[in-house]
C-alpha cells in the first residue's frame, strides 16, 4: 500500500518537472531562435503559443472578425479546446499536474512548510479566504474584456508565468515581475497563492469541478474520519465533509485519494457514476 | 468505475499529446504566425489582407509584398533605417514597457496600412501615427474628413 502511494507520488512529481523543464525549454529555444540559433526538436513557438488561456481570450476576436488576437496562434485555440475535453473528463487536472506555475508555487511553498510548519496555508481567516476565492472570477471577467475590446493580449502585462518563463528576455512588463515577486512571496506563506486567488483560466476550470465526468467521491460508510484529505488539501477544501468534491476550488491534484494519503482503501476516489467510492445521497 | 490518479493523469497527456499529433497532421497546429493575413469579410473588399490581422512577427518586407506598399514608404513612415528596412519586425516598435511617450506601436502600423490603401479598420483604442507617416498618407491616400481630423489630433510630431 505504502509502495503504491509513493509511486503515485513520484510520477506526479514527474509530471510537473517534466512539463516544467519543457516550457522552460520552448521558452529558452524561442529566445535563441531570434538570435539564429535553434533547438532541435523544439520549435520556435512562443510560450502564449503552447497556453491554452490564449485560445480562451481570443474567443471574441476568433468569432467576430475571424482572426485571432496579437501573440495568439491556431495552436492555443487547439489546446484550449484539449483543455475543455480533459476539463469534461476530470476538472482541474491541468491546474494539478500540468501547470507549470501551479508547480512552481507548489516547490516555493515547500520551503515555506519548512520555515512555518503550523501556520503555512493557515495564515488567511476563513471568512475572507471564502470572498477571495472568487477574486479570480473578477479577473477572468475583466481579462476577457479588455481582450476583446483592445484586441491585445492585456493579460501578459502582469501574467507571472510569462515573466517566470521569460525572465532572462526584454519581453517582460515590470508590473509582470512586480506580480511574480509577490507571488513567490505569498507562497512561502499560501500554498498556490496565484491559482487560489488570481488565476482566470483556473477558475474557468473550476467550473467543471461540478460537471466533471470523473468525479473525486468519499465513501461516507468507509470513512474513518482522520481527515486527512482535508490536511493535505493545498486548496484548503474540507473533503471529510463531502461526499463528492464539486468545489471549483479544487485543482485535482487527488492528494486526498486512497490512492496517495487517504489510509482507508477506496475512500476518497476517482469514480464515475454513482459507482465505486461513494453512495450519493 | 474507478479510475486510479495515475490513470487520469496518463489519459489527460494522452489526449493533449494524441490532439496535438492529429491536428499537426492536419496541417492546423500552428505555433507561429502564417505569412497571409486573414482577408476581410466586406464582399467590397473581398480579395484584400485584413489590417486588423497584421501580426507583430510580420516584417517589412512582408508587409510591402502582401499589402503591395512600397518600403520606402513604411521605412519612412515609421523612422526605420532603410538598409535595415525589410528586415524589421512590426513588433519591434513596440516596448513591453511601453510608456505615454511610445505611443507608436503595430496597431500604428495597422492604421497606416488600412488608411494607404482606404481599407476598413476600426480602431479600438486611441491611435497614433508619427508625424512623417501622417504626412505620407495625406500625400498619397484620399481621406474623408473625419478620417483627416482624427489623423490631425492623432500625430506625434517628431522630436
Amino acid at each position: 500500500m505504502k509502495g503504491k502511494k509513493k509511486t503515485a507520488k513520484a510520477l506526479r512529481s514527474i509530471v510537473q518537472i517534466s512539463i516544467f523543464i519543457i516550457v522552460f525549454l520552448i521558452a529558452i529555444s524561442k529566445w535563441h531562435a531570434g538570435k539564429g540559433i535553434s533547438i532541435p526538436f523544439l520549435s520556435n513557438a512562443s510560450l502564449h503559443a503552447v497556453c491554452p488561456f490564449g485560445g480562451v481570450v481570443t474567443i471574441y476576436d476568433f468569432v467576430t472578425t475571424g482572426t485571432f488576437i496579437q501573440k495568439i496562434h491556431n495552436s492555443s485555440f487547439i489546446l484550449m479546446i484539449l483543455g475543455l475535453i480533459i476539463a469534461v473528463l476530470f476538472g482541474t487536472i491541468f491546474c494539478g499536474y500540468i501547470c507549470p506555475f501551479g508547480s512552481f508555487q507548489e516547490w516555493i511553498g515547500k520551503i515555506g512548510r519548512k520555515l512555518f510548519p503550523k501556520k503555512y496555508n493557515q495564515i488567511v481567516p476563513t471568512k475572507i479566504d471564502r470572498v477571495l476565492r472568487y477574486l479570480r472570477y473578477l479577473v477572468l471577467v475583466m481579462v476577457i474584456y479588455q481582450t476583446a475590446v483592445s484586441a491585445k493580449l492585456v493579460f501578459q502585462s502582469v501574467d507571472p508565468y510569462y515573466a517566470l518563463f521569460n525572465f532572462f528576455t526584454n519581453e517582460v512588463a515590470v508590473s509582470a515581475y512586480i506580480m511574480l515577486g509577490v507571488i513567490i512571496v505569498l507562497s512561502l506563506f499560501i500554498e498556490r497563492p496565484w491559482c487560489k486567488y488570481l488565476c482566470p483560466y483556473g477558475a474557468l476550470l473550476g467550473l467543471f469541478n461540478s460537471l466533471r465526468i470523473f468525479k473525486i467521491r468519499r465513501n461516507k460508510s468507509t470513512c474513518i474520519g482522520c481527515k486527512k484529505c482535508d490536511k493535505v488539501c493545498p486548496m484548503n477544501i474540507e473533503v471529510s465533509g463531502k461526499e463528492v468534491i464539486r468545489d471549483h476550488r479544487c485543482i485535482s491534484c487527488y492528494q486526498c485519494t486512497s490512492e496517495v494519503s487517504c489510509p482507508v482503501k477506496d475512500t476518497v476516489a476517482i469514480t464515475i457514476g454513482k459507482a465505486g467510492a461513494s453512495h450519493e445521497s | 468505475m474507478k479510475v486510479k490518479p495515475q490513470a487520469a493523469i496518463l489519459i489527460a497527456l494522452m489526449i493533449i499529446i494524441s490532439g496535438i499529433s492529429v491536428t499537426s497532421a492536419l496541417g492546423l497546429w500552428k505555433t507561429t504566425a502564417t505569412k497571409t493575413p486573414a482577408k476581410l469579410k466586406d464582399p467590397q473588399y473581398s480579395e484584400a489582407y485584413n489590417p486588423a490581422d497584421i501580426r507583430g512577427s510580420y516584417t517589412f518586407s512582408d508587409l510591402s509584398k502582401l499589402y503591395n506598399i512600397p518600403i520606402e514608404d513604411l521605412s519612412a513612415a515609421f523612422g526605420v533605417d532603410p538598409a535595415k528596412a525589410s528586415d524589421f519586425k512590426c513588433k519591434d516598435l513596440e516596448s513591453p514597457n511601453g510608456s505615454s511617450q511610445n505611443k507608436i506601436g503595430l496597431t500604428s502600423i495597422k492604421l497606416f496600412v488600412a488608411y494607404y490603401l482606404g481599407l476598413p479598420y476600426n480602431p479600438t483604442e486611441e491611435i497614433y501615427l508619427p508625424e512623417a507617416a501622417a504626412k505620407i498618407l495625406l500625400e498619397k491616400s484620399s481621406f474623408t474628413q473625419g478620417q483627416r481630423d482624427y489623423l490631425k489630433n492623432h500625430t506625434i510630431p517628431k522630436a
